[in-house]
């Protein structure tokens, strides 16, 4: 099924534009699924287009030659990804898997490179960019001067919800953790029995519980 | 709360029997080929098994939750109570936040 008009509006890069130019992006896009853990681009393929994520959330991330995984950013519903390669022509410069089923639309390259003549759109696209920018330096800063503890904290802030709330709860393996914080599983281990002997959190069976968090705000 | 084991992802497993041989409480066993947590009661979540899965098919996922305000642990915090005139400092006393 292609974009509603009012879901393409609602994005950042299409709010400009009008109806009929949205009919037209909208006939363009090809719909496609993906299972949970299901690889939707891979690094140094060439560029398909942007994809625009409807359901679900993805994981955009790097790998290393020995299999060591960086998280850059997870895409969830609105949220576009390998933005890049579509204004550079160059290849995909991060892998994307599916961490939970999801719907996603791709858009073709040729298409958004023709809207980017647009000045307003073209407006809105440096605006997505620089967001982008600002985060990967948030990124950049967090591996340079922070420890993995540091940062684990950090993460562990960022993703807990109090139960019961709107927020579905996040369930995330060591390694899937580790790979946010660009450390590796017994690392992320260690540190999270670290952060549980100072009585930070508390982990029993699958649940870790943030029991202070203005301690783990000390930490990160 | 449930009692929390590993998922084990039946298409991924090759039945090698490496979780059986890591799980510190025999909890897990491979039955007609597959990894499964036969005795869930026994399994500690220590996530060994998902450690080393060579096929990647065991996961042990972490919730993470924030408990509520209000029952929140207060970490103590030491103030001090100022100088006196004579530069000794006042009694410090030991607050909760």
């Amino acid at each position: 099924m292609p974009p509603t008009i009012n879901f393409l509006k609602s994005l950042p890069y299409f709010a400009a534009l009008r109806p009929a130019t949205l009919d037209n992006i909208a006939r363009t896009a090809t719909e496609l699924s993906f299972a949970r853990g299901e690889v939707v681009i891979l690094e140094g393929e060439p560029c398909r287009g942007l994809y625009i994520v409807r359901m679900g959330r993805v994981r955009i991330f790097k790998s290393s030659a020995e299999g060591r995984e960086q998280v850059l950013y997870i895409a969830g519903p609105g949220d576009t990804f390998n933005d890049v390669p579509v204004f550079d022509d160059g290849a995909n410069p991060a892998s994307a898997s599916a961490l939970e089923p999801a719907t996603i639309y791709l858009i073709p390259r040729q298409t958004m490179t023709y809207l980017a003549t647009d000045s307003q759109t073209a407006q809105a696209i440096i605006k997505v960019f620089a967001t982008r920018l600002r985060h990967l330096t948030t990124i950049a800063e967090d591996l340079s001067f922070r420890s993995v503890p540091s940062r684990l904290a950090k993460l562990l802030l960022k993703l807990a919800v109090v139960e019961g709330g709107e927020a579905p709860i996040p369930q995330l393996t060591q390694d899937e953790m580790a790979a946010m914080v660009g450390s590796v599983r017994d690392v992320v281990g260690r540190s999270l029995r670290t952060m549980t002997g100072m009585g930070v959190i508390e982990i029993k069976g699958k649940r870790i519980t943030i029991t202070d968090p203005d301690k783990l705000k000390d930490i990160s | 709360m449930k009692t929390a084991i590993p998922e084990v992802d039946s298409e991924k497993c090759t039945g090698c029997g490496d979780c059986v041989e890591q799980c510190p409480t025999d909890a897990v066993e491979v039955i007609d080929g597959k990894a499964v947590i036969v005795r869930p009661g026994d399994c500690t979540y220590c996530t060994d098994c998902e450690a080393y899965c060579p096929a990647h098919a065991i996961r042990c996922p972490y919730e993470i939750v924030l408990l509520p305000a209000g029952t929140r642990k207060r970490t103590p915090v030491r103030r001090s109570h100022g100088k006196r005139a004579d530069g000794t400092h006042t009694k410090t006393r030991t607050f909760r936040r």
